[in-house]
């Protein structure tokens, strides 16, 4: 008898004993960091953050007029730009949009790529997104001057976004981008280079403060006038965020009035540091299929 | 689905790279009349775009541009300079100002032909 009970006994344990020698060989697969940033924007730039697969984003985008007194409510009774738009997520790490802006009657292409997931044990210290959009002007012929070309609306974008998120409550990233006009005033570039620092940092499990700094650079290397008449002003802004699974409300202080990142880059003729300030928001829908 | 992607990828690359240009805005020449008219050639330019909705239309953000009220919200609202036209806040900031993107290339000329002409309301 008792030597049947140590057959049962070690019968039993066999399973764990095969699980405890193959556990070893299992390979340890690391973990992407919880969520560096819960918006696909942060104000007026892209985040590194792309949705789950199979994910539709409606973007509606909103910059009210010039805050200066009371009599226009802050720019809140003033005109206004606005921009709609859609994004699908067709992969966890790569998601394409379209959306249409008041402002140029602009209709934006878009396509963004993660290429590298910052790690939880710190393997990969950093996400690594590319993002690129091309945008056609949609305003009347008349505004091209002489010999048109449709192509002559075309723009572009293009960036690669470094971030890390530092702490649970702290997340910077910093792009590096490019932007190209195809047809310009006589006083504008076609091209610039740019740089923009935007960051998260959160106040509540909801709620953050976030802000984001976009500087053109005026390579001489690359420019077409050896003077730039109107060059184009440094960005700033700052706001608050409030994000669920489902929805992401941004509200905010920038000195764009554009929406469209190449022309942020290429004509922001605001001076911040001159009080040429909007309040704006963001509110982003997230449906999962 | 890693060939459609590399496709994908290849495809958008490419329609950017062919669709780069470096072109210059050439305004068709609009000659500036000896006397510009502020009826005749300045509103039609406000009510092309500029005078709509909450804009620059009535009631709506400074200056009123809409028929009847633009012209006393120029002068009063110091828009226009006739000692020194070119820095008139209305002809800079259509020229390369926040109106730029409503302005059409050759509109501002006419704007600053006008104040050149004294700025009258003819």
């Amino acid at each position: 008898m008792k030597k049947i009970n140590t057959i049962l006994v070690i019968f039993l344990l066999l399973p764990a004993f095969i699980i405890a020698q193959e556990a070893p060989k299992e390979k340890v697969k690391s973990k992407p960091v919880r969520a560096p940033f819960s918006c696909p924007t942060v104000i007026d730039y892209q985040t590194v953050y792309i949705p789950t697969a199979k994910t539709l984003e409606f973007v509606i985008e909103h910059r009210f007029d010039k805050i200066e007194n009371i009599s226009n409510l802050f720019g809140i009774y003033g005109s206004s730009n606005i921009r709609l738009g859609a994004n699908y997520s067709i992969t966890n790490k790569l998601s394409v949009g379209y959306g249409i802006t008041k402002l140029r009657m602009l209709s934006d292409f878009r396509i963004k790529y993660n290429i590298l997931e910052q790690t939880r044990d710190d393997k990969m210290p950093i996400a690594l997104t590319a993002y690129g959009n091309m945008g056609i002007d949609g305003r009347s012929e008349k505004y091209f001057g002489m010999d048109y070309k449709f192509t002559n609306r075309f723009s572009y974008y293009t960036e690669l976004i470094v971030a890390r998120k530092f702490t649970d409550w702290l997340s910077i990233q910093v792009a590096g981008n490019f932007s190209h006009i195809n047809r310009v005033d006589s006083l504008m570039e076609h091209d610039k280079f740019g740089i923009t620092f935007s960051g998260r940092a959160r106040v509540s499990p909801q709620s953050s403060i976030v802000f984001n700094y976009g500087i053109p650079l005026n390579i001489s290397a690359i420019q077409e006038h050896t003077t730039l008449t109107n060059a184009p002003q440094q960005n700033f802004g700052i706001g608050y965020e409030v994000s669920t699974s489902t929805h992401c409300f941004q509200v905010f202080i920038s000195s764009s009035t554009d929406l469209s990142p190449q022309y942020i880059m290429m004509e922001n003729q605001n001076d911040w540091t001159k009080g040429d300030l909007f309040f704006g928001f963001t509110i982003t829908r997230l449906w999962s299929f | 689905m890693k060939i459609f992607k590399t496709v994908l990828l290849f495809a958008f690359a490419g329609f950017i790279l062919c669709s780069c240009e470096y072109e210059w805005i050439q305004p068709e020449k609009q000659p500036i009349p000896d006397n510009v008219s502020f009826s005749g050639d300045i509103m039609p330019i406000f009510n092309n775009g500029c005078n709509t909705n909450v804009c620059h239309g009535a009631g709506g953000t400074a200056p009123d541009l809409s028929e009847g009220n633009a012209y006393n919200a120029l002068i009063d609202g110091s828009y226009v300079d006739t000692d020194t036209p070119e820095a008139s806040i209305l002809y800079t900031t259509m020229k390369s100002g926040t109106m730029k993107p409503y302005t059409a290339p050759g509109d501002e000329e006419i704007v600053l032909g006008w104040i050149q002409q004294g700025a009258l309301n003819n």
